[in-house]
């Protein structure tokens, strides 16, 4: 191998090749070429550069400022998961309740303000409305329950 | 050791604590990783301000996902994969910026040959700024592949498992990369071989 071969194969060798001793064509061409090997060793001094100035890298936010906004939008989003599941549970049972009243409501329902109240929901509705909006502790949190209603062709 | 074997050894025992709900245990899991997640993003964004920004979205998925990781493979492997796909996510519709901007680039003086004269060190410290630049400017696969095989010290077949290609596909985006940094790093300092 000459010094242009060896040149073009450093482009792409492995870091490993880049030594004198390798038991490559490349490493034994760089036994024996100080030029060469000077060559190879600035390539492997840059990348090995470029792993110490990847390793000094660090988020600029501090680690309990940056945990804490993690946590707590996690946090968050498992209120408003939780909210929803309660919010479903809440419709599932006005829905049992509504079937098993003996006097079924009729169509638009009457008038109600209050529909029923659970744990920390109060649930409201509209008059003749079948739309329900159900409002949490958490001021930012609210359920909106939509209710399709078929009617009669 | 890599920098992802340490922390793989770091969070062995961190993981099923914190999948159990003990107390603690997700914080320390979370700031174990944060550093690492950072460095995988900013490879992955080649942006400081867009790292920092993927790396919170990571750990908020670590804290809401990590019940449903299995054990199936290596906890740094799903980790990885969590950030590189909020990378991907986040990388949609935003012009990208290759070059870090001067309040995000946080320059480290490395001595890479080890020599106490400041005139090598100098001349080395312009040799891996110019190495980081060309690694944030080669495209993505490149870099990410360039920074698994060569930095992290990982096998084509490991960084086609993390990356989700074939290792032939790894492999040769790792040789693009190489000649692509190798080749412009030799023409913009000629002088490389003299001075180390």
């Amino acid at each position: 191998m000459d010094c242009a071969a060896a040149r073009h194969a450093m482009l792409e060798a492995d870091p490993a090749d880049l030594s004198p001793g390798a038991g490559s064509e490349l490493g034994r061409h760089l036994e024996g070429c100080p030029a060469c090997r000077a060559l190879a060793a600035g390539i492997l001094a840059a990348e090995r550069g470029l792993g110490e100035w990847l390793a000094a890298q660090q988020p600029r936010a501090e680690a309990a400022e940056a945990l804490a906004r993690a946590a707590a939008a996690a946090r968050r989003r498992s209120r408003v998961r939780r909210a929803g599941a309660a919010g479903s549970l809440l419709a599932a049972a006005a829905a049992v309740v509504v079937l098993l009243l003996p006097h079924r409501p009729s169509f638009p329902p009457r008038p109600a303000d209050a529909l029923t109240e659970a744990g920390q929901f109060s649930v409201t509705a509209a008059p003749g409305t079948n739309l329900v909006v159900m409002h949490t502790a958490d001021p930012k949190i609210i359920v909106v329950w939509y209710l399709p209603i078929r009617r009669a062709s | 050791m890599s920098e992802t074997r340490a922390l793989e050894e770091a969070v062995a025992d961190l993981v099923p604590r914190a999948q159990r709900g003990e107390a603690g245990a997700l914080d320390a899991l979370l700031r174990a990783c944060r550093d690492t997640v950072y460095r995988w993003a900013l490879v992955q964004t080649a942006d400081a301000e867009d790292a920092e920004d993927v790396t919170q979205e990571v750990l908020i998925r670590v804290h809401g996902s990590l019940g449903r990781y299995e054990g199936r493979s290596r906890f740094t492997t799903w980790l990885y994969r969590v950030t590189h796909n909020e990378a991907s996510n986040f990388g949609r519709g935003i012009r990208r910026r290759l070059n870090l901007s001067a309040a995000a680039t946080r320059e480290a003086t490395v001595n890479t040959t080890g020599s106490t004269d400041p005139l090598d060190r100098i001349h080395a410290s312009k040799v891996a700024a110019l190495a980081r630049d060309l690694l944030l400017g080669l495209p993505r696969r490149q870099r990410e592949v360039f920074h698994l095989a060569d930095i992290e010290g990982r096998t084509a077949d490991e960084i086609a498992e993390r990356l989700g290609m074939s290792p032939v596909t790894a492999r040769v985006h790792l040789l693009h990369a190489r000649r692509a940094l190798r080749s412009e790093l030799l023409a913009r300092l000629p002088d490389l071989g003299e001075e180390v």
